[in-house]
């Protein structure tokens, strides 16, 4: 036996651990299998779940008894991948030498450099045209795509969260993965990693979840609606630019706590309109690109069996959906209110695409108004309420981060 | 913190949000009308 330990520790391992866990393990090893799949398949977002099933499979089936680095005289059951329990500075530097994604965790986790990171490179691929050339319908239709994030906090208290919890889990409804890491950074940190995977991987199913939202409370003649006679105002990158500057440098002194969400989605943005091709390059091809693949990696890993049998798991599921499910149909009442005032001219749909979750909401919207009329070519009108989500998320995500503080 | 407490706070984020939005239409029909169209 003591043979077989030294040559299988991870196999031996499973008898180490109290009988639930292992069953969990076991699961979880499962679920990434599956995370793998779907993602190939297209089902899920494959650029996020690719990255994450793999690290959820590999860190639930790499687990050993190693010397606990908190308390050297006693071993513990973790991986070679990180430790998410250490908190000294001497802890830190003694993980990085064992671990070999802690300098990563240490270094763009914990003070939320990867939720500005991807925030830069979203910046960098935003086509801002749609949303400064009719400001009015957009923001119209942002607000109540916030429906979720809205009634969702009382719903978590109810359910027996404090303020700080509540808060980061109500901005899952605002559908943007950056915005509820940095919120679950700075409010929750003890659920920062359940909380962003349960987002994450609802964010990976709106695609395909929505529709059946739409189809549900949009009847078919209001989603054929080819909004030929609206038109979209050319915009000249000197008004984006301007537009970027002041409006970053106003909602920063506004709420200097989420300042470096602001910066970093504005730079991106500034970035791409200057046209610096060589900054773009940066922004989208490697920060993005990266930043996303480092995410879901370690989100993924960060997924290890303790995490799934904690009991706000359960409570984490159900306030995701709920939280998602108010935004979208709050977007479509918006969706509803605009195509009313405009007597028939708006499709209803563009309303979900005020959900920000860039582009995959617009894309849905889009998809479905095809399905029912060919004709109908609607992307274009709902980039606008898209891009006008992120801006309204991250308003509402600063406003959350700064008032709950002064409870 | 009650849920009735809980409900009005975030009416009140909620609100203050709206503020913020219609703030960031003002900033741009203003910075429409000092840029040039495209």
């Amino acid at each position: 036996m003591e043979q077989l330990i030294n040559v299988f520790p991870g196999l031996v391992s499973f008898s180490q651990m109290p009988t639930e866990m292992a069953i969990a393990r076991v699961i979880l090893i499962f679920v990434g299998f599956g995370m793998v799949y779907f993602g190939y398949k297209d089902v899920l977002e494959p650029l996020l779940m690719i990255p994450m099933g793999v690290g959820v499979c590999l860190v639930n089936a790499g687990l050993f008894m190693m010397p606990d680095l908190i308390d050297p005289s006693k071993q513990k059951l973790g991986t070679m991948f990180l430790d998410a329990m250490v908190q000294t500075s001497d802890q830190h530097i003694n993980a990085m030498q064992v671990y070999f994604l802690q300098p990563i965790y240490a270094l763009t986790f914990s003070n939320g450099l990867i939720a500005c990171m991807v925030f830069l490179g979203i910046g960098a691929i935003t086509e801002l045209d749609f949303f400064i050339g009719n400001p009015k319908l957009s923001l119209m239709l942002a607000i109540p795509a916030e429906m979720g994030t809205f009634l969702t906090f009382p719903v978590a208290i109810w359910m027996g969260f404090n303020p700080k919890e509540a808060a980061a889990i109500a901005t899952i409804g605002g559908a943007d993965g950056p915005m509820v890491l940095f919120a679950s950074l700075k409010l929750a940190k003890n659920l920062f990693v359940p909380i962003s995977v349960v987002s994450y991987l609802y964010l990976s199913i709106v695609y395909s979840g929505y529709p059946f939202l739409i189809k549900a409370l949009v009847p078919k003649r209001f989603r054929g609606i080819d909004m030929k006679e609206m038109t979209i105002t050319k915009v000249s990158a000197e008004e984006k630019l301007a537009f970027s500057l002041v409006t970053g440098t106003v909602l920063s002194l506004l709420f200097p706590v989420a300042a470096p969400l602001f910066v970093s989605f504005f730079l991106g943005v500034i970035i791409r309109e200057s046209k610096v091709s060589r900054y773009m390059f940066f922004a989208d091809d490697i920060i993005l690109t990266g930043s996303t693949l480092f995410l879901g990696f370690i989100l993924g890993c960060l997924l290890s069996a303790d995490v799934v049998v904690e009991p706000k798991m359960m409570k984490l599921i159900i306030l995701g959906f709920v939280a998602l499910f108010l935004s979208g149909v709050g977007g479509l009442l918006g969706g509803y209110a605009v195509c009313w005032l405009s007597k028939g001219k708006i499709n209803p749909l563009i309303g979900i695409a005020g959900v920000s979750c860039v582009p995959s909401t617009a894309k849905v919207a889009h998809k479905c108004a095809n399905a029912v009329n060919e004709e109908a070519f609607i992307l274009p009108f709902a980039m606008g309420p898209n891009i006008a989500g992120v801006i309204t998320t991250a308003v509402i995500t600063a406003i959350y981060v700064t008032k709950v503080q002064l409870l | 913190m009650g849920v009735w407490d809980a409900f009005k706070f975030a009416l009140n984020v909620y609100m203050l949000t709206t503020a913020i939005t219609i703030l960031v239409w003002v900033m741009i029909v203003i910075i429409g009308k000092f840029t040039k169209k495209g």
